[in-house]
């Protein structure tokens, strides 16, 4: 116990960093937590549009119209030519779709009528040119067959009135999940920069080389030393990610214990081995104390950068992808995602594992560069 | 002291390549004894004392502890050791108790025993009023006795001191060289390595003179400065001094060298009694203008001088 208690006052001393990381964490999250994701959601939208028909009267282009108005919101703008240029300026209106005069005379001599559309560049204007497009086929298609005008009128209503349904068929609580994702990726950060500081100012001050000096001439067998501190430092890891997964469940509800929810708990358990790993590998390069703080903040931030905690990784170029891939928190990153997107877990899985798998791997090459080089530093002095 | 051996250092060598750091030394150590290792900086002090803790391999040798041989695996022996090491060794982020604390808790693990040790050091090295300090805030001289206390609190039976006043004011030094002679006095052992003799004169029973790794002399205090081959030298402040009446000095009795520097005469004596008359009749008759006499007898740097023709602090 006595080496357990030095390293709890040790991080008594430090708490305040724990906390900064924490509260970092936690702010962030709560403003993931009140954005709403409605990536998975439909919802139809009809663009306002201004319909000029210079062929009135017309049995076509009224059908044309007709058809154009219920499809989209038909606006009326006064004012001239100028009032129309304004409202297509200031997105009033997606497009100004003019019916030329002669439609119908020349649809029904099996030619395309041009018409012209104004528009102002948005994505509904490209929503409603795709309408016009379309009718103005499927009208050639029956008016080149040689129906007459009745019946060109009655196949195109009948082919464009066809809809497909659309229905969501996924179980997932997509917006929860991705919620729960982002918490994780985010905590990343949090988990590391707490691991890696804490166990690194702890780890440095035990093996200053007089503290070190003094401990192997006590009655206290090294070995049994040795397990103390690691068992201190395991402990220290695991209350560090208990408490992130309890603020994940305090913001994220039940989700954090559904089976989904255990599975993205496994992942950050073996990014804090990582890290703890990570943190042994580094206060055996550290020089002194005092560059704890800098390199901490390099390798945290640097990592969160590259390997897309902060900035999600669908919108990193590959190049960086690239480079990420030398860190443990792409693949926990990339894990994340993976859970977070998965309809089926179970057969699913294998490549949440092998992700994990890497992570441990990381893990273990840290211990064994940490082992060399406290080796080697000792048979220095 | 008592004639039970504590320590027993037998032909010991530590070679690191072609430097022989310690040379074929070998000496006892008696209970309850201030045994002294003196010698000058880089003369294997250190070396010798971190190879009788097993802190380093020594090349050849025999190394034994209250009769058992030391070995890094001997926590009994271990158990009954105390080190107070040159470079401060506490933790930055513990208070001056709990640094104690630590340290006494690698040996003792019940908490009312501990208590009561922890107390008994802090007050051993006088550093009560700073229990709740960090090391930061103490001076050089309280962090040496915090030093000291972290590695006496387990009451030891036998301690290392190795050079712990480096850097210390006067007020500490005599703090912890008297916390060093109630030690003794309480039944410990001591071992304490030193480049200023006149800590080894202050405190010590025994000496060893060690020098490029080997051991030029060793003896109590009185037998070390029979090796010099004066016995008294006498100091005088004197403002004029020509090479002719430099030279009168020489004819008086027992004197063996004669030097003036800096207004500062110094005659040394291989033996007689009087001198000191006689020096300040022979002064008085030739008409000098001088101020301050003054008498010393030998030190052990005048022995170091005497064996290797430099001074300790060369």
């Amino acid at each position: 116990m006595t080496v357990f208690n030095a390293f709890l006052k040790v991080i008594k001393k430090n708490l305040g960093t724990i906390i900064l990381y924490t509260v970092i964490v936690v702010f962030f999250a709560a403003i993931n937590s009140r954005t709403d994701d409605s990536s998975t959601q439909f919802v139809g939208e009809k663009p306002d549009v201004m319909i000029v028909n210079l062929d009135k009267g017309t049995e076509l282009s009224g059908n044309f119209e007709k058809y154009l108005t219920d499809n989209t919101n038909k606006t009326e703008i006064s004012g001239g030519d100028e009032a129309v240029s304004d409202a297509l300026f200031y997105r009033e209106i997606s497009c100004v779709i003019t019916i030329p005069k002669g439609y119908e005379k020349t649809v029904l001599e099996g030619k395309t009528p041009e018409i012209e559309i104004k528009s102002a560049g948005t994505q509904n204007s490209a929503f409603v040119k795709n309408i016009v497009s379309s009718y103005i086929r499927t009208q050639n298609a029956f008016a080149s067959s040689g129906e007459n005008k009745a019946e060109i009128i009655k196949s195109v209503n009948s082919a464009l009135s066809q809809k497909a349904s659309v229905a969501i068929t996924s179980k997932l609580n997509t917006g929860a999940l991705t919620k729960l994702a982002n918490y994780y990726i985010f905590s990343s950060y949090g988990l590391m920069s707490c691991i890696l500081f804490i166990i690194c100012i702890v780890l440095t001050s035990f093996s200053e080389t007089t503290i070190r000096k003094r401990t192997i001439i006590s009655s206290m067998s090294y070995k049994k030393f040795s397990a103390n501190l690691l068992l201190s430092c395991f402990t220290y890891a695991l209350a560090v990610w208990i408490l992130f997964v309890v603020l994940a469940y305090f913001m994220m509800g039940s989700i954090v214990f559904t089976m989904r929810g255990a599975a993205f708990m496994l992942n950050s358990f073996i990014f804090i081995l990582t890290a703890l790993s990570l943190s042994f590998m580094l206060s055996t390069f550290v020089p002194e104390k005092n560059a704890i703080t800098g390199i901490v903040n390099v390798l945290t931030l640097g990592s969160s950068f590259l390997c897309g905690v902060f900035v999600p990784a669908a919108i990193l170029p590959s190049w960086v992808l690239s480079i990420a891939k030398v860190l443990p928190s792409y693949w926990y990153v990339d894990s994340c995602n993976k859970l977070a997107e998965v309809e089926n877990l179970r057969s699913n899985f294998m490549p949440i594992v092998i992700n994990m798998g890497i992570l441990i791997g990381f893990g273990i090459v840290f211990a064994v560069l940490g082992i060399i080089v406290s080796g080697k530093k000792r048979k220095i002095e | 002291m008592s004639d039970k051996k504590v320590i027993e250092v037998k032909n010991l060598v530590k070679e690191y390549k072609e430097l022989r750091a310690v040379d074929d030394i070998s000496f006892d150590v008696y209970e309850k004894e201030i045994f002294g290792l003196l010698g000058p900086n880089g003369s294997g002090k250190s070396t010798t004392i971190n190879s009788i803790l097993s802190l380093l391999k020594y090349s050849s040798g025999n190394i034994s502890i209250f009769g058992k041989e030391m070995t890094p695996d001997a926590y009994d022996i271990k158990r009954d050791i105390g080190v107070i090491f040159q470079d401060v060794a506490v933790f930055q982020e513990l208070t001056v108790y709990e640094n104690i604390d630590y340290f006494c808790g690698l040996y003792i693990r019940d908490k009312k025993q501990r208590k009561q040790c922890i107390e008994d050091a802090i007050e051993l090295v006088s550093i009560g009023d700073y229990k709740k300090f960090y090391p930061k805030q103490l001076s050089g001289g309280l962090l040496r006795r915090l030093n000291i206390a972290c590695g006496i609190a387990h009451k030891p039976k036998l301690i290392f001191l190795d050079e712990p006043t480096v850097a210390v004011d006067p007020q500490s030094r005599n703090s912890i060289l008297e916390g060093i002679k109630k030690l003794r006095d309480d039944g410990a052992t001591i071992v304490y390595t030193t480049h200023y003799m006149e800590e080894v004169e202050q405190i010590c029973d025994r000496i060893i003179i060690i020098d490029k790794g080997k051991i030029i002399a060793s003896g109590t205090r009185e037998n070390l400065k029979k090796l010099a081959k004066i016995e008294e030298r006498i100091t005088v402040e004197i403002k004029k001094m020509d090479k002719e009446k430099l030279e009168g000095f020489k004819k008086l009795e027992k004197v063996t060298d004669v030097s003036y520097e800096g207004h500062t005469l110094v005659v040394s004596f291989s033996g007689g009694k009087n001198n000191i008359a006689n020096m300040i009749d022979h002064l008085r008759n030739n008409n000098f203008s001088y101020r301050r006499v003054y008498s010393e007898r030998p030190t052990l740097n005048d022995v170091f001088l005497e064996l290797t023709g430099k001074e300790l602090r060369d």
